[in-house]
């Protein structure tokens, strides 16, 4: 396998995040949720490593727990746009007829809507925002994204000979769309999930920000931001710390991102 | 080497005897949409010929003169303008995969590039007894139904075509150009095929290996009695490996006949400028 220092450092920051998110089953210094009016606004010290804020609740503890459900989103979010755009991409591909049309128009207009307008409408729809709908609406946000790069990954292996061989002894579509294309779409696919990965965490920061996703008892780190920018000429530490960590998750994404394109590259691999 | 002497020049074999292809007035337009009006391109015009069992039919012509397409259309992966394709007797225009299951199950094709034609994430082995697989083939009772029988048959056209066993279990990528052309080779030959079509199949090899390739394709043409379609734009290799020959330019048919004939009285200009075998600069054409 090839070595990448986007892979190195994406992984880790990726695997960081999921760390943090492990340990906050387990153990976190003081409870999340724990309003203590005594010791507010403090600084970053012991036993509070990253300070507390308004309410005296501890940054650190609420950090860890705001992993786990930056975490949830993005892999819930990824995982709808994959599992609809993937198949749908494919056909898009490798079918004849109107079917591929109708599906990239229908993807172009998605496309159209951003994903906090279409999280709004789920929000009013379901009467209040939730993560689930957070989640869903990030998620079908993404299936454009996964439908244009897997038929446009599609394109190119259906030219491919092999397919033609399969065709001569009477290969039936769906052995060559499961067998032949996907495993050859798989690379790309991979380095799509990861993007999305980062753009869902960043979507759903906004979200949290915006009232529109988890109730105010979940911690998520774009509420702690949402609560912190009241304090921020005066304890910037508030806003610091969760913007830190939606920075560093995002970065960390997208390198995982450019690293895989490097390494998993078909044309790369075929020198070796 | 009995059935090879039934050529080009048999018009008129004994009635038993079906050809493996009649082709007759076949044509193939395509569209290129570009800016204004669109204009079609003639691949192939009115091309009509037969393939006899045993034949070794070697079709020539510079590239862009419609061999590709024509084979395309003789082994059903393109659909024809107009025109009649009969296999054995039996027109595959326009049939589905179910009724192709007769020309599916005997006939082959080689590509030009092993890169391409090998999946690169599927180990050899599974590549090679891909056709022996696919339902269609299965039920024809040609291919052999068991897991074993499976494994056998593979290693059965793996050492035809010099391959070792332990090369099954590697992927694509650690073969070379030769070999991979090979195991190209070994697959097409596994679901035991009758018609096998070779398209360039030796082109994009090193001189080096390309001989070697060859002797095995026409080895294993003579040992297991199969007709070939070979399709070259290299008259040298057409004549080591064929009977008879058809020569193609801009889609039609120029000329044909016996190896022998063709190549030593070309009666087009066409073909006496493809045997004339060191390129040269022309200031104009005809």
């Amino acid at each position: 396998m090839k070595r990448s220092l986007s892979l190195t450092i994406g992984a880790s920051l990726v695997g960081l995040v999921a760390v943090l998110a492990l340990v906050s089953f387990f153990w976190m210094p003081f409870d999340p949720n724990h309003v203590d009016p005594a010791s507010r606004l403090l600084p970053p010290s012991w036993p509070h490593i990253m300070g507390t804020d308004h309410l005296g609740l501890d940054i650190f503890s609420r950090i860890l727990a705001g992993a786990r459900i930056c975490l949830l989103v993005g892999v819930i979010a990824v995982g709808i746009g994959a599992l609809v755009g993937v198949p749908l991409g494919l056909i898009a591909g490798f079918a004849k007829g109107w079917f591929p049309k109708f599906v990239l128009r229908t993807a172009d207009i998605i496309y159209a809507f951003p994903a906090l307008l279409l999280a709004i409408l789920l929000a009013a729809a379901n009467g209040h925002g939730s993560v689930v709908t957070a989640m869903v609406a990030i998620g079908i946000s993404s299936v454009p994204a996964f439908i244009r790069v897997a038929r446009a990954a599609t394109l190119q292996v259906v030219n491919q000979d092999f397919i033609l061989a399969a065709r001569t002894s009477a290969t039936p579509k769906y052995t060559i769309a499961l067998q032949h294309i996907l495993p050859n779409i798989a690379p790309v696919v991979l380095v799509q999930s990861s993007v999305s990965f980062g753009l869902a965490i960043l979507a759903e920061a906004a979200l949290s920000y915006l009232g529109l996703s988890a109730p105010p008892t979940t911690v998520t780190w774009g509420r702690m931001l949402f609560d912190a920018q009241s304090y921020l000429f005066s304890d910037a530490n508030l806003a610091l710390w969760p913007g830190l960590f939606i920075a560093l998750t995002v970065l960390g994404c997208n390198l995982l991102g450019d690293g895989l394109r490097e390494v998993l590259d078909p044309r790369l691999q075929e020198v070796r | 080497m009995v059935d090879t002497a039934r050529t080009l020049e048999s018009s008129e074999p004994q009635a038993t005897v079906l050809p493996e292809y009649r082709v007759r007035d076949l044509t193939r337009l395509f569209r290129q949409s570009g800016t204004g009006a669109s204009k079609t391109l003639l691949a192939v015009d009115s091309v009509s010929f037969e393939v006899w069992p045993g034949q070794r039919l070697g079709i020539v012509g510079e590239s862009g003169s419609g061999k590709s397409t024509l084979i395309r259309m003789l082994s059903a992966l393109q659909l024809p303008s107009s025109g009649v394709i009969e296999f054995r007797g039996k027109s595959i225009v326009g049939l589905d995969e179910e009724g192709l299951s007769e020309l599916r199950s005997s006939v082959q094709l080689v590509f030009q590039d092993p890169r391409s034609s090998l999946n690169p994430r599927w180990r050899v082995g599974r590549i090679i007894t891909e056709p022996l697989r696919a339902p269609l083939l299965r039920r024809t009772q040609r291919v052999p139904l068991s897991a074993e029988g499976r494994q056998a048959r593979m290693y059965e056209v793996m050492e035809k075509m010099g391959l070792e066993p332990e090369m099954a279990k590697r992927y694509p990528h650690e073969f070379s150009g030769g070999q991979r052309q090979r195991i190209a080779i070994a697959r097409a030959l596994a679901p035991k095929p009758s018609v096998l079509i070779a398209d360039e199949a030796v082109s994009a090899l090193d001189v080096s290996v390309r001989a070697h390739v060859l002797n095995l394709i026409t080895d294993r043409v003579r040992d297991d009695g199969l007709t070939l379609l070979f399709v070259s734009h290299d008259l040298s290799v057409v004549r080591h490996v064929c009977d008879s020959v058809l020569v193609m330019k801009s889609g039609r048919v120029v000329e044909a006949g016996p190896i022998a004939q063709v190549y030593t009285d070309p009666q087009q200009r066409y073909t006496q400028e493809l045997l004339s075998a060191v390129p040269r600069i022309r200031t104009q054409f005809d």
